[in-house]
Order: structure tokens, then sequence, then C-alpha cells
């Protein structure tokens, strides 16, 4: 994974996303038990001229110069299918402007921190994510505080309150 | 009720047992982790083809 992630460092060093964090269930695996997952999902600012749609095109074409290429929703770069979701709302823009920056495997990276991948499976809802958020509430450290204005912001507060209610 | 009484009291132990485990794995370093990630797939791709059904490639990759 540590050549996957020199590659999104590439591609952020040569503008083609103004910046990136992981983000799904591997964002997940930093701070919890390892989530049983086949992508690598990466969330993405796409620099954009006026006018013009948002579009993946230009970082598929740059990975497709460097060799990888783009199969379905994904990009199988170093061995490991790579997803690109730009930004979509509000949520997931803040997600990857407060997104972590860490290092694997003495590589720096940046990672969606816990409450924001939280929150997102919160909005999200699908059962597996609700299962997800259960796991980061268990066992990820988060800062309680941090998590309560964020779910308040977003309006997500009543389905943090329901999910531990399910929980108990 | 009583007759369960014993197994109830083993199960718990079981359940707490995987819970301690599961502290246990999230503490591991994320790169232990994605090698777990990646025998979870191999794992699930085998089970899903021996019954017939289609699975992803687990990923191709050193940890």
């Amino acid at each position: 994974m540590k050549q996957t992630i020199e590659v999104l460092n590439q591609l952020e060093r040569d503008g083609v996303v103004g910046r990136y964090a992981i983000a799904g269930a591997i964002a997940a695996t930093f701070y919890i038990e390892p989530l049983p997952t086949y992508d690598l999902d990466v969330f993405v600012i796409i620099k954009t001229t006026p006018g013009k749609l948002i579009s993946l095109t230009p970082i598929y074409a740059r990975l497709k110069e460097l060799g990888f290429k783009p199969h379905r929703e994904h990009v199988v770069i170093h061995g490991v299918p790579v997803q690109f979701i730009p930004v979509y709302d509000r949520l997931s823009e803040e997600a990857l402007s407060e997104a972590r920056a860490v290092e694997y495997d003495h590589t720096p990276t940046r990672v969606i921190r816990p409450e924001y991948l939280l929150a997102i499976m919160l909005q999200t809802a699908r059962p597996k994510d609700l299962v997800r958020a259960r796991l980061l509430a268990e066992q990820a450290k988060m800062d309680a505080a941090y998590l309560s204005k964020l779910l308040r912001r977003h309006g997500l507060t009543r389905d943090w309150r329901e999910l531990k209610r399910r929980a108990r | 009720m009583k007759r369960y009484a014993q197994q109830r009291k083993l199960l718990n132990r079981l359940i707490r047992a995987k819970a301690a485990r599961r502290r246990e794995l999230a503490a591991l370093p994320v790169e232990e982790k994605i090698g777990i990630v990646i025998a979870l797939q191999r794992l699930q791709s085998g089970i899903l083809r021996s019954t017939g059904r289609r699975s992803r490639s687990p990923w191709r990759i050193a940890p």
C-alpha cells in the first residue's frame, strides 16, 4: 500500500488533485480493528476551471500516463483498487480539510478523522455503515466535544443518539 | 433456565474474550492491520469461490 500512497502523493504534487485523504473502511482501519474491504476510497478535491463540469478524467489521464488503467469505477494502483471520490457535500468537504496527517510505512499521507468517518457513516446509513459506526464508537479514540459539535452542525445528533440507543 | 446457566456463563466469557481480542487488533500498527485486511480478502474470496459465487481479487501487494 506504501507504493499506492506514493502515487497519490505524486498526483497531489503534480496538481492533478487539490488535496486528498484516505476515507472509507481503510481509513477506519487506522483507528479500529481491520475491516474487510476491497477498495481504497480516497476523497479528493478536483481542480476545476469555471464553467466546466467536475470530472475524474484528469486524474485517470495522469494515472494512465503513469501506467495505471481505470477499471470500472476504480483504478488499480500497484495492486490496490483505488476509488476516487470527489467531495460531494459540506460534510465530506470539511472531512477532507480536517484530515489528519499520518505516516504509513514512513510515507506521509492523510486520513479522515474518526469523528468525520462516524458522521459520514451516520449520514450514508447503509447497514454496513451503521455496523462500522458502532465499531468506531467502541474502539476509536475520539474527541467527544469535537464529535458532538460536528454532529450538531450537520444535523446528525439524532441519528447518533438512535445508534447508541440500539447498541444498548 | 437454570439448565443453561453454565452455558451462558461460558458464552459471556467467550464474548468478553472476543471483545478483548478486537481491542488488541485495533491497537496494532496500521501496517499490520492492512496485512490482516488482505488476509480477510483472501479468506472471503476463497469461501465465495468455493461456493460458486463471484469474488473480487484480493490485493496483490506486500502489505
